[in-house]
């Protein structure tokens, strides 16, 4: 159970740890936005490349990227086939027993796969920088002005963080109470089907009634310590912007800025006879 | 058959940040019928070496022998299925494992689930309730109905309902008070005296480790630091220091004492009632003043 190593902080000290979690969230929805654009194949090319360089800064094992895609060769084995059966245009490629595949079919594929790796890795890079309670800070900023429509943007942060705060306990108790099951006979690997059920449901009801009690117990030492959603407060650690920060921004802009030109105008950065 | 663990290492998420040596070549021999404790500072390797007896987890060096099973990192889990009946493993808190509808099904559920026949089944639990001292009245009841302490003497049933050679506990009495934790070690000790089961139990109530058991292994960063009789290992004071383990009160008042100039026989001590018994024993041999 602890060896779930996608979207986990990484405890390192690299530049992009050290830079604000409110910057860092504009910047993967920037890169984000721009992954998901119809790219030319030089420019998705660029993104990537860049995408590279920030998770070789973050110190994200590649390894793990690749891991995680893993888990979705299936849904790109579903698209695939949809596509094969649903793009009828360009040159046939070659033919499967009378069948013409299409060479759009399969590059049409290849780009969602190559967004979805994309994107998988920008996400990988802010959660595996961010401390999971920087994020939720961060979330909280951008939420605050939407508290003039009453939006409760403090009670939804603290939920989120809450929440994160107990996912590691969470796994580390579905950890605990597994073991004490599988001494107790249940194979969730092995075993028939039935056998499974069984086993599963022997999981999920003491992690419930566990998660109950701990809930109840979490409320009543916040009331207890005279917590009271609507009151102000303020931060052990409160969010600066450094000169970094300005660095990183500078940096998100120019290259946001390039891939849009190449899409819209590209003979003006003369990439335009490769378009 | 005896436990053995052969040069036993492992190591938490080997090759990420968060790597961790929990066992470092550690090498055991346990005997059939023994009473062993193991002892040692958070975060010392107790619940790891534990784990290792019943193949939850795998050595990520060495072998570990348990019955006719034997254990080294490639060894397959469905291979040693049946060994999680033999090596009996109650976690602690093992109330939280308790998930039937109600207590009779919740004890059989780890004998269903390795093919024990439904009459013997039924035979274990009714003699179960009554050597855990429980009303057969509960069987019908829902587990979270039930006390803290009942709850927990169920979750013991349903792992002894297996009927291992050896059991495995992990800080039995942790969150009992002390009349309830003195209750389940006399159970234990029953256990282990008339049914002839193995006990290997980790604790930090060192008062337990004296009374009960009959051999403490001392865990130091998970490498065996110290393994003999009990009194022994309480009267080293230089180990204690080292190790920072409190040494049990009667040792403590003991110790006073034999520095005071009382020629006590600490071997002869396991609680307050033995430690009367041999103050009396040296006294009416006369010492003089």
């Amino acid at each position: 159970m602890k060896n779930i190593t996608l979207g986990r902080y990484l405890p390192y000290d690299t530049w992009i740890h050290r830079l604000d979690p409110r910057f860092k969230i504009i910047a993967m929805i920037a890169l984000l936005v721009c992954v998901f654009q119809p790219l030319p194949w030089i420019v998705n090319g660029f993104l990537a490349l860049v995408i590279l360089v920030l998770l070789l800064m973050s110190r994200v094992k590649i390894s793990s990227i690749f891991k995680s895609l893993k888990a979705m060769w299936f849904m790109i084995l579903v698209i695939l086939i949809f596509n094969v059966i649903l793009i009828r245009t360009g040159e046939v490629l070659f033919t499967i027993f009378d069948y013409p595949i299409y060479t759009k079919a399969l590059l049409q594929t290849a780009t969602i796969a190559v967004r979805l790796t994309l994107m998988i890795s920008i996400t990988t890079i802010l959660t595996a920088t961010t401390r999971p309670l920087d994020l939720t800070y961060g979330l909280e900023f951008f939420m605050t002005p939407l508290k003039v429509i009453k939006f409760p943007a403090h009670e939804i942060a603290m939920t989120i963080s809450i929440a994160l705060r107990f996912i590691p306990t969470l796994l580390e108790e579905t950890e605990k109470i597994m073991k004490a099951q599988a001494s107790r006979g249940v194979d969730l690997k092995g075993g028939t089907f039935k056998q499974k059920i069984n086993g599963i449901i022997a999981l999920i009801i003491p992690l419930f009634v566990s998660s109950f009690q701990r809930s109840e117990e979490l409320a009543n030492a916040m009331e207890a310590r005279g917590y009271n959603p609507s009151g102000k407060r303020t931060r052990y650690r409160t969010l600066k912007f450094h000169a970094g920060d300005l660095v990183g921004l500078i940096v998100t802009t120019v290259i946001v800025a390039l891939v849009f030109i190449a899409i819209y105008n590209p003979a003006l950065i003369g990439i335009g006879g490769l378009v | 058959m005896p436990v053995t663990f052969n040069n036993v290492s492992y190591i938490y998420l080997p090759h990420s940040p968060y790597e961790h040596v929990a066992l470092k070549h550690v090498n055991l021999k346990i005997e059939d019928q023994e009473f062993v404790a193991i002892i040692g500072p958070t975060g010392s390797g107790k619940s790891t070496l534990l784990q290792h007896i019943n193949g939850l987890l795998l050595p990520s060096e060495g072998s570990i022998n348990v019955n006719e099973y034997t254990i080294t990192p490639k060894t397959k889990v469905r291979s040693i299925r049946n060994l999680r009946r033999e090596a009996g493993l109650v976690f602690q808190f093992p109330e939280y494992q308790l998930f039937e509808a109600n207590v009779h099904d919740d004890i059989a559920f780890g004998p269903k689930n390795f093919g024990v026949p439904a009459a013997e089944i039924e035979e274990r639990i009714n003699s179960l309730m009554t050597t855990v001292g429980l009303p057969t009245s509960l069987l019908e009841r829902s587990p979270f109905e039930l006390s803290g302490g009942q709850k927990r003497r169920v979750a013991l049933c349903g792992i002894l309902a297996m009927n291992p050679s050896i059991l495995v506990l992990d800080e039995p009495t942790a969150g009992l008070d002390p009349r309830g934790g003195a209750k389940s070690l006399n159970l234990i000790k029953k256990l282990n005296e008339e049914q002839g089961k193995t006990i290997i139990l980790v604790t930090h109530e060192m008062d337990i480790v004296l009374e009960y058991c009959q051999r403490v292994i001392l865990l130091i960063d998970g490498e065996v630091k110290a393994d003999g009789k009990p009194a022994d290992i309480f009267m080293n004071q230089e180990l204690l220091a080292e190790s920072k383990i409190v040494q049990p009160q009667v040792l403590q008042v003991a110790t006073r004492l034999i520095k005071g100039g009382l020629k006590l026989d600490y071997r002869n001590i396991k609680n307050a009632e033995d430690l009367a018994n041999e103050i009396a024993r040296v006294k009416k041999g006369g010492v003089s003043k």
